[in-house]
């Protein structure tokens, strides 16, 4: 090796240690002790108040409300994402940039802008208002806003994942069974959903961590009322508010455990998802 | 004004009732991030053509 020429393993010893401890202290501070934190406050006082606060019937109301409209936007956004995913890689059309782009806005704008959006559609002054306000039916500030806001935000997470991995993949497999004579629905479920299947899971699993912890859009949205429009990041926010620390930060360790575990689940699925990618058959 | 983020500003205006200026910010961000993904996606795009290409 010529003088003065470097790869990237034999750096000097304190450039290698001091990278590295700078790397380690910068996590530590800002990612590992906040979490920490958390859990430190949320049982500061104790295991019994902890339980108190996750078992009083607003906490559980929003708990419930959460599961919910996580639910929901997990199932429509897994069938849109994919269909999504499948127009943009499968099909040539004009305007597909432009799809493109409006899949990846929610990821881009703020959450705040999203739940405005559904307040000027459908809340009392906007489009729909008069409609709906006719017909007795409460979107904003109701349930059914919740849901759709946590369904605009968490939008782009599965077609995004899905994409490159189905770009990459091209459509021979597709073209090939058609020419063997299947049908549409078959080759969906015979070529095309196999080969996804774990970007699939993987992007199923980012966009249930969003939808849980998903504040700013349903913040606008849900009006605040406790015990009927209150998710668990929301119900947090109050806690807080109210100076109930303890409190909060036990409500705020669910989603805490929550991340962690998305965490476990993504380190788990990474070489699969890898998988999908790499297990092209020789053409 | 000090902390004060375009998001928190929508808030603020949303709570005192005021549609009209939250709209006109969150039309202004919503136009800049649509036009800032579009020109991200049109040079994925162009660099994609020109690696097939070659």
């Amino acid at each position: 090796m010529s003088p003065g020429r470097r790869s990237p393993g034999n750096d000097p010893a304190p450039v290698r240690w001091g990278l590295t401890l700078t790397a380690l202290s910068f996590l530590a501070l800002f990612v590992a002790l906040p979490l920490i934190t958390v859990f430190v406050q949320a049982l500061a006082k104790g295991w019994s108040t902890y339980w108190t606060a996750i078992r009083e019937p607003d906490a559980l109301a929003a708990i419930r409300l959460t599961l919910l409209a996580t639910g929901i936007a997990v199932l429509l956004n897994s069938l849109f994402g994919l269909a999504a995913a499948w127009a943009v890689t499968k099909f040539q059309f004009p305007g597909k940039n432009v799809l493109i782009t409006l899949i990846d806005l929610p990821f881009a704008v703020s959450p705040v802008i999203a739940g405005l959006i559904y307040v000027l559609v459908f809340g009392t002054q906007g489009w729909f208002g008069p409609w709906l306000g006719q017909h007795n039916v409460r979107i904003i500030f109701a349930v059914p806003g919740i849901v759709l806001a946590t369904v605009f935000v968490t939008f782009p997470f599965v077609a995004r994942e899905l994409i490159p991995h189905m770009q990459a993949r091209g459509t021979d497999e597709e073209e090939a069974a058609l020419v063997l004579g299947a049908g549409g629905w078959h080759i969906f479920f015979r070529i095309t959903l196999p080969n996804i299947k774990w970007s699939l899971l993987y992007g199923v699993i980012l966009c249930t961590a969003r939808a849980m912890g998903e504040f700013g859009a349903v913040s606008v949205v849900s009006g605040h009322i406790r015990g009927e429009t209150n998710t668990v990041p929301l119900h947090v926010e109050i806690l807080y508010n109210e100076y109930n620390f303890a409190a909060a930060f036990a409500v705020a360790s669910l989603l805490a455990v929550l991340a962690l575990v998305t965490l476990a689940a993504k380190r788990l699925l990474e070489g699969k998802v890898r998988q999908d990618a790499v297990e092209v058959p020789e053409a | 004004m000090r902390t004060e983020i375009a998001p928190l500003l929508i808030i603020t205006k949303l709570e005192q009732y005021d549609y009209t200026g939250a709209t006109a910010i969150a039309l202004v961000m919503l136009v800049a991030s649509f036009l800032l993904l579009l020109g991200i996606n049109l040079i994925q795009w162009r660099s994609r053509r020109f690696a097939e290409a070659a």
